[in-house]
């Protein structure tokens, strides 16, 4: 075990809170010590919620251990059962709690209640939040779902139907991604069925079989309890997710081949204005910026190729916390020629993004704060977020309106074409001198010098005044760049002393 | 404005600093060593003028301040401009020649920045060459950047509009054009669309005013007012020069969104 200031993900009963706490009618009562209760603000805090998660703790302390920690569990669900009516429960230990062994599960079995119970078999020390968050909507879908009776079936054949599986509580935009994927389905005429894990009842999951097929819209959340419906049910999943254009027109045809609806017209009417703002002229200067990329591999993998493709970035690194998906994310680097980092440690990550130097992050919070400190503007993608990224406005990640949100919030934090000019042409002046910080990275003078390089022993390498000279009039977004590329370049031809020249030749042998 | 009939070299167009570090720096080789730069990096300093005064331009649009510098006695080094490596060497070359240097010595002074402006447009010959473009009216900047990209990275020209046509500071410029180069001055902005759209050119330099309607018709450009604000004279720049013409061929090419 590896003590650590922050983690990217948190136990698999956070993952299984975010599932309750987005349900509608269902209670988690989990066997945890007192402290472990910090886990409501995670959704009050950040996500802004009005109501607290309903999830009960048994909070035992460290002198009900020699007594009957059983007992109090016992009490917690029969106490939780009568004051919260919920139409099912789920059960659990925390962490701490794994380690007194009280099977929550035969515990709360024995007190015969009215209502489904359902056991979360979540081992803590080897998995984490969203494989947890995974496990028990598949959990809670095996127990409550039905097998559709003939009339139910009937009444659906009018017009095809889904149901949209994955979004939870405290995840990324998946609010407005339920939003934006229920209009889409009304455009191609598919009725929406149930959204799970979204505000469902326990009576909504119970008629999940129902539908048609299912939207699998995160798979780190809904892959396994897709997989599960179809060999129970038959129900066909999709296997896009829709975020980006291309995406989402591949998610509309994959649509279409399982329902046979006609989509000619959605996607004739070219509702992303992601292309056009992608060509228009003003993007000409966001050709080949350096980006990077980390997150949860469904949105590393979208950002990934909207980058590439869709706003002709270079990705020069990009990585997953997610290891379940590892070997994928290592395929899309391979693919894109460059190393998949795939790890769960933030300091790994910010050392791969200070060696790379990129000129845009795309990650979690945890990278939009190692961005702000090397002054590197970025833009968030992926849970984990903070309170910022749960946004007033509608902000979709998914369909034709989420691609339009990526567009402008990749933009911003990076100058315009224009604004790039300005700040070279008025490099003398002291607003926008050698030494001022970027103003749209928080502005303020004499803030960050570009990062040295951190590859190779730069202590042998000197820089003449002249050199420095020609290098403090190279403006400041490719300074780090160019001292990056004299250097390599005197190194690989052993040279010492940096002269203005051995700038130029650099310049002449790189190219832009 | 000072006044000194002393021999002096004056520089003038505004210039990037880093563009005049780089031009001081090789007129002090070459051994000119009375050199200004109007304007110059401080306001306050105005360089001397007068009849020993001999000027190079570095821009195509100053028929007003050429006639204020002539009025005082100054006398213009016919020149093209110093755009991409042989319009730089020939700009060099045009001092040179006032101050009588001796030709092997510029050879030596200029090898080492021909060099890498040649290796630096080397591979962008590879994406331009035989690329068919278009120029509207904008900057005045049009015709030394036809030159240059006809000659050095082998595109071929299909019309080089231009507002305005000043003969006398383009002869070193249009000499240098193919003979049958179709150049237009001023113009009837509807039937130039016309006549771009027949000529289907790969790339069309044009204002801000044409630049986005006619991307969205299927054809790529190059805003010409960028054109001015980065600094693509000299032979560092020669690379950045053909760089501004292709980043859109290449963004057209990299862009997909099926």
């Amino acid at each position: 075990m590896k003590l650590t200031l922050w983690t990217y993900e948190g136990p698999p009963h956070v993952g299984a809170m975010r599932i309750a706490t987005a349900m509608k009618d269902v209670h988690y009562v989990l066997h945890a010590p007192q402290g472990d209760t910090y886990a409501d603000l995670l959704f009050t805090m950040i996500e802004r919620r009005d109501e607290r998660p309903p999830v009960t703790y048994t909070t035992f302390q460290a002198r009900d251990l020699g007594a009957d920690t059983a007992q109090l569990f016992q009490d917690a669900v029969k106490d939780a059962y009568e004051r919260f009516k919920p139409k099912a429960m789920i059960v659990g230990a925390s962490c701490t709690a794994e380690l007194i062994q009280d099977d929550p599960g035969g515990l709360s079995e024995a007190l015969n209640l009215p209502i489904p119970v359902i056991p979360l078999e979540l081992p803590s020390y080897q998995r984490k939040e969203n494989w947890g968050a995974s496990e028990t909507f598949y959990f809670i879908t095996r127990a409550l779902a039905q097998l559709p009776d003939e009339a139910a079936t009937a009444a659906q054949k009018l017009r095809p139907s889904c149901n949209l599986l994955g979004a939870t509580a405290l995840g990324f935009r998946h609010r407005d991604d339920v939003h934006e994927l229920t209009g889409l389905m009304h455009q191609l005429g598919i009725d929406v069925n149930v959204i799970a894990p979204w505000e469902a009842t326990p009576d909504d999951i119970a008629r999940i079989p129902v539908a048609d097929f299912n939207v699998v819209m995160y798979p780190e959340i809904a892959d396994t309890t897709a997989r599960w419906l179809k060999r129970q049910f038959g129900q066909p999943f999709t296997q896009t997710v829709p975020i980006g254009v291309a995406a989402t027109k591949a998610f509309i045809n994959e649509v279409v081949e399982i329902t046979g609806v006609d989509a000619s017209q959605v996607l004739a009417s070219g509702v992303s204005r992601l292309p056009w703002y992608s060509r228009s002229i003003d993007s000409t200067y966001l050709t080949g910026k350096r980006v990077f990329i980390f997150g949860d591999a469904t949105h590393v993998f979208s950002a990934a190729r909207i980058a590439h493709e869709e706003m002709a970035f270079e990705v020069v690194g990009l990585g997953t916390y997610s290891r379940e998906f590892a070997r994928d994310v290592r395929a899309l680097a391979r693919d894109l020629g460059v190393e998949a980092l795939i790890t769960d440690d933030y300091l790994d990550v910010e050392e791969r993004i200070q060696a790379l130097q990129p000129e845009l992050v795309l990650g979690t919070q945890m990278e939009r704060h190692i961005a702000k400190r090397l002054g590197i503007g970025c833009t968030v993608i992926s849970s984990p977020v903070h309170v910022q990224d749960f946004p007033a406005s509608y902000s979709p990640q998914m369909g034709f309106e989420g691609a339009n949100t990526i567009f402008d919030s990749w933009v911003h934090p990076l100058m315009m074409g224009l604004e790039e000019h300005l700040l070279g042409m008025f490099s003398e002046d002291f607003e926008f001198g050698n030494t001022a910080r970027p103003s749209h990275l928080g502005g303020g003078a004499n803030g960050h010098e570009e990062a040295p390089a951190v590859d190779g022993d730069s202590d042998e390498l000197q820089w003449s005044a002249d050199a420095e000279k020609t290098l403090s009039r190279i403006p400041f977004f490719v300074r780090g760049k160019a001292r990056r590329n004299t250097e390599t370049y005197a190194r690989e031809r052993g040279i010492q002393t940096i002269t203005s020249e051995t700038l130029y030749d650099a310049k002449a042998h790189f190219g832009r | 404005m000072p006044s000194s009939d002393d021999k002096r070299l004056l520089v003038v167009g505004a210039l990037a600093d880093v563009v005049e570090d780089q031009f001081r720096q090789l007129f002090a080789d070459l051994g000119i060593d009375t050199v200004d730069f109007l304007p110059g990096q401080e306001s306050r300093n105005l360089p001397p003028v007068g009849a020993g005064t001999r000027y190079l331009l570095a821009q195509p649009f100053l028929t007003e301040t050429a006639m204020a510098l002539e009025e005082r006695g100054a006398k213009r080094l016919s020149a093209p401009f110093p755009i991409g490596e042989q319009g730089t060497t020939a700009w060099l070359r045009a001092a040179a020649s006032a101050w009588d240097i001796n030709a092997r010595h510029f050879d030596q002074v200029t090898a080492a920045g021909r060099a890498r402006a040649r290796q630096s447009l080397e591979r962008y010959r590879e994406s331009l060459g035989g690329r068919r473009v278009f120029f509207f009216p904008d900057s005045q900047l049009e015709v030394p950047l036809a030159r240059f990209l006809h000659d050095e990275l082998h595109m071929e020209l299909t019309e080089v509009g231009t507002p305005y046509l000043h003969r006398e500071h383009l002869d070193g410029e249009l000499p240098r054009l193919p003979r049958d180069v179709v150049l237009s001055e001023g113009q009837d902005v509807e039937r130039q669309i016309d006549r771009c759209f027949d000529a289907s050119p790969d790339i069309v330099v044009c204002g801000l005013g044409l630049a986005n309607p006619f991307e969205a018709q299927g054809m790529t450009t190059k805003w010409s007012i960028e054109l001015l604000f980065t600094p693509i004279q000299g032979y560092e720049q020669a690379g950045d020069c053909a760089e501004l013409f292709a980043r859109p061929i290449r963004r057209r090419e990299a862009l997909s969104f099926q």
